[in-house]
């Protein structure tokens, strides 16, 4: 009998050993209230029965105390947590001591908690892309406004690129000065290409062809004042095209001949803008004689416009090529004719009737470079 | 914070070495010419896009391969850069799953792998350029700046699609379609100057590649280069790597639980 | 007293068991919208607190499921915990997952030189410790063959061979001293106890008590992600032993 308490006594003791271990107050109450019971079964032995009731009570403290613990452990949780997973640690803790105290409700405001915060995130983001969306579309419908057209344009303008900025002015329709500016552009642009004509013709030397006004032309003569040119590529000109010297058929010489009158008025308004025509110098013409037939030649004139005479034609012959037929200035054998070139003979000092119809002009102007 | 991330750096740089050697060292291993590959593959698709873009189209000329290769090196190099970075993470799955390693060095390391065959690769471009007599001249030199802001944008597209690459695996096929539109909008096999004047010259400029690729250009062919694509190009590049690095950061601990 | 070598303070973690996992972009946007985006969750470890110091040998002991390998992750810097902190006070050298890291394409050779870089090895520590490795693993004439072409048997001496050479702070290790035949598996017991001597610090999991016993001097017991015991591995050894039974 002794024997048998005093095992049972050894064994209380050998489990409150492991006590040092143990972590979670359950598992320890546990084995306080296994090792009461194995010191009441201990009987009389010792202080076993003191022992057996110190045990049992103390393995309720130990609930207790491990509950509070818990509780107050996870109150810090909650009241320092951050993220979402700690609150949702500290839920867990509550739930853990389910029943003790207010650890339900605590557990439960958490929750709660999160799911506030999950809201406000949610709410958040939808607003942020509300924000998003007006800002984008706010963006779309203020960048069609022609004020930005408007400015486009005159970024444009100021590129020199005339065409592209008419083009935007005339789209805006009237907004502002926009239809001025249009019209503004299309005279820069005659500017800017009477420039650029210009330009080329400095930098060029005889025989190199350029395009001034309407036509094609090759340079026969140059030096840093002026140019003088003769058309080329005649036969894509209708006005230029079987031509006549003089209407009637009748002794007449290059100052009075209609050919004259039209060069130096219809074909000039026709075939150059005003910038082009200032230009465009008035040239002093001499009017020579027939070499071969001494027919009189008329006076001398001023001009803008002119054709070739014969000397002209064999002074310059290397400049340009011989196809084609067309007039010069110069009479004939008799009054009433003119001399022609031809691209097989050159020129054709007998000449043909004023008024024939057969033949191409090679218009000449005389360009100022210096302006 | 910064202190931590350089030290970790400092100590995982045998890792990038490696890994970058990896890249580099089993891309062709099975192969048989194998790296000579990266010579190779450069030129034959350079005379296949002469045959069909130069002389079939009528680009007729003589410097057109030069052309070509420059748009086509640097755009392979930001495909296979950003394609690889993406997979990165997937790839190296198995050991993100047992050992702590900084996840950044994956998408970098395969950035960078890819950038050192597009250095060899410029042999090629070299050797063309001189058979084609185009000499190189002082603004060879303006190179530099395209060479180092295509590794910048590689890299932060790279990380912000190895991101979210993640989490989505779609990425990868939309990743490989906007690629193709990418090709399309760099002139790579034609030249910008209709479209530039066109309306639609927006579709040019405000692609980073595309700016990066002209840049390149103009240094090969002894042209000064267009400062405000350059300027682009690298705004674009920083702001992307600061995304890419930020949002990598943010989602890099979700990564393990994704693959 | 010694100096901290690892401080585990109040760690937990938790996982999202989705149903299925959302991959594509589509289900991902499907499921927002009708908000069906649910997640089973569970504590995988709660309130995990211990210390380690220098020297100190550690055993973990626990069931199945009971969360060691995630703890392991968490000390290795694989996983990040949802909720406190790891302190880690010098080089930890896992010696799990061996050969994490191994490309297959590779040669043995070659993986030396990546793991050991994974390892935070630089290549010159390597170049001087690469006749020791291959020696070890007794593996030098396979070592320029690719490694898909190794027994697992061999990739796991290969990789013992590398990790050892590491001289670590802390060492964390499993079961992995039953991989090779009786003669290998005495030179590893006998590499590893040359390290215990050494003074390292030792993370040891383990199912066999024996084991622990032999080899800590501390233990402890996870249960549901739970520590149950902590402290002498003798008196915990009983607590274990009566879980158990």
């Amino acid at each position: 009998m002794g024997a048998e308490c005093e095992n049972h006594y050894k064994k209380a003791q050998e489990l409150l050993e492991t006590v040092q271990v143990l972590i979670q107050p359950k598992d320890i109450s546990e084995v306080y209230e296994e090792a009461a019971k194995e010191m009441e079964a201990a009987g009389d032995y010792q202080d076993a029965q003191k022992l057996s009731r110190e045990y049992a009570s103390k393995a309720v403290q130990i609930l207790e105390e491990g509950n509070e613990r818990l509780y107050q452990s996870a109150c810090e949780k909650m009241d320092h947590a951050v993220k979402e997973a700690e609150r949702k640690l500290a839920a867990d803790m509550f739930q853990r001591i389910s029943g003790y105290k207010d650890a339900d409700e605590l557990a439960m405001k958490c929750l709660e908690k999160n799911s506030t915060i999950k809201k406000k995130n949610t709410l958040f983001i939808w607003i942020a892309s509300a924000v998003v969306a007006i800002v984008v579309i706010a963006a779309i419908c203020l960048s069609n406004q022609p004020i930005w057209k408007y400015r486009e344009a005159e970024g444009l303008f100021s590129e020199e690129k005339y065409d592209e900025a008419k083009n935007v002015y005339e789209a805006l329709s009237g907004y502002r000065d926009s239809l001025e500016k249009a019209q503004l552009c299309t005279e820069m642009k005659k500017e800017k290409n009477r420039r650029r004509a210009v330009e080329i013709m400095r930098k060029a030397k005889n025989g190199d062809e350029v395009e001034f006004g309407k036509y094609r032309w090759v340079i026969l003569d140059k030096d840093e004042n002026s140019a003088t040119l003769l058309a080329v590529q005649v036969e894509k000109y209708d006005e230029l095209k079987a031509v006549q010297y003089h209407e009637k058929n009748e002794p007449v010489t290059w100052e009075e001949s209609s050919l004259r009158e039209w060069l130096n008025s219809d074909f000039l308004e026709n075939g150059f803008n005003e910038l082009e025509r200032e230009q465009i110098l008035l040239t002093d013409v001499e009017n020579e004689d027939n070499e071969v037939y001494h027919t009189d030649g008329g006076n001398d004139t001023q001009d803008y416009v002119y054709l070739l005479s014969m000397s002209e034609a064999v002074e310059y012959q290397e400049m340009f090529k011989f196809n084609l037929n067309w007039l010069l200035r110069t009479p004939g054998n008799a009054p009433d004719t003119v001399v022609y070139m031809t691209n097989e003979h050159g020129i054709m000092e007998y000449g043909c009737p004023v008024d024939w119809n057969t033949f191409f002009i090679r218009p000449v102007i005389n360009v100022d470079l210096q302006s | 914070m910064v202190r931590r991330a350089i030290a970790g750096f400092k100590k995982y740089r045998y890792l990038l070495m490696e890994l970058v050697k990896k890249g580099i060292t089993l891309k062709y291993r099975r192969s048989y010419l194998g790296l000579i590959w990266t010579l190779i593959e450069p030129l034959l698709t350079m005379v296949v896009l002469t045959v069909v873009f130069g002389t079939l189209l009528g680009n007729k000329e003589t410097t057109f391969p030069v052309y070509i290769l420059c748009g086509r090196l640097l755009y392979s190099m930001f495909s296979s850069a950003t394609t690889g970075a993406m997979k990165a993470i997937r790839a190296n799955g198995a050991m993100i799953k047992k050992v702590y390693v900084p996840k950044y060095l994956y998408p970098l390391s395969s950035v960078l792998f890819n950038y050192v065959i597009f250095l060899l690769s410029l042999i090629v471009l070299f050797v063309v350029a001189l058979a084609l007599k185009i000499r190189p001249t002082i603004y060879l030199l303006q190179g530099i700046v395209p060479m180092i802001t295509i590794l910048l944008l590689s890299l932060g597209v790279g990380m912000i699609l190895g991101t979210f690459s993640v989490f989505f695996r779609d990425l990868e096929y939309l990743w490989n379609v906007a690629l193709m539109l990418i090709m399309y909008m760099c002139a790579i096999f034609y030249y910008p100057e209709r479209l530039l004047t066109s309306g639609y010259s927006y579709v040019l400029k405000y692609n980073p590649l595309y700016c990066i690729i002209a840049n390149f250009r103009s240094a090969v062919f002894g042209e000064p280069m267009n400062i405000e694509y350059a300027i682009y190009a690298f705004v674009f590049s920083l702001v992307s790597i600061v995304i890419g690095f930020g949002v990598f950061y943010k989602e890099q601990d979700k990564f393990v639980l994704h693959i | 007293m010694g100096k901290t070598a690892l401080k585990v303070d109040d760690v937990s973690i938790r996982f999202n068991l989705s149903r299925e996992k959302n991959d594509s972009l589509k289900e991902y946007v499907i499921k927002f919208l009708k908000r069906e985006i649910q997640y089973d969750e569970f504590w995988a470890l709660r309130n995990i607190s211990f210390e380690l110091k220098k020297g100190e040998r550690l055993g973990i002991l626990g069931l199945n499921g009971a969360g060691k390998s995630t703890l392991l992750k968490i000390i290795a810097g694989v996983y990040k915990p949802s909720s406190g902190t790891v302190e880690r006070h010098g080089k930890i050298a896992p010696l799990l997952e061996l050969g994490a890291g191994f490309d297959p394409q590779y040669t043995g050779s070659e993986n030396i030189f990546l793991y050991g870089s994974v390892l935070g090895l630089s290549r010159q520590f390597l170049e001087s410790k690469y006749d020791e490795i291959v020696e070890f693993s007794e593996l030098q004439k396979f070592i320029d063959v690719p490694l898909k072409n190794y027994s697992s048997g061999m990739k796991a001496r290969l990789g013992f061979s590398i990790a050892t050479v590491v001289e670590p702070d802390i060492l964390i290790l499993d079961e992995v001293l039953s991989v090779g035949d009786a003669k290998f598996r005495k030179k590893s017991e006998r590499r590893v106890m040359e390290m215990f001597d050494k003074g390292v610090t030792v993370l040891f999991v383990s199912h066999s008590l024996d084991q622990v016993e032999m080899l800590c001097d501390k233990a402890m017991i996870l249960d549901h992600g739970q520590m149950i015991a902590y402290g002498d591995t003798d008196k915990v050894a009983r607590v274990y032993e009566k879980k158990t039974l």
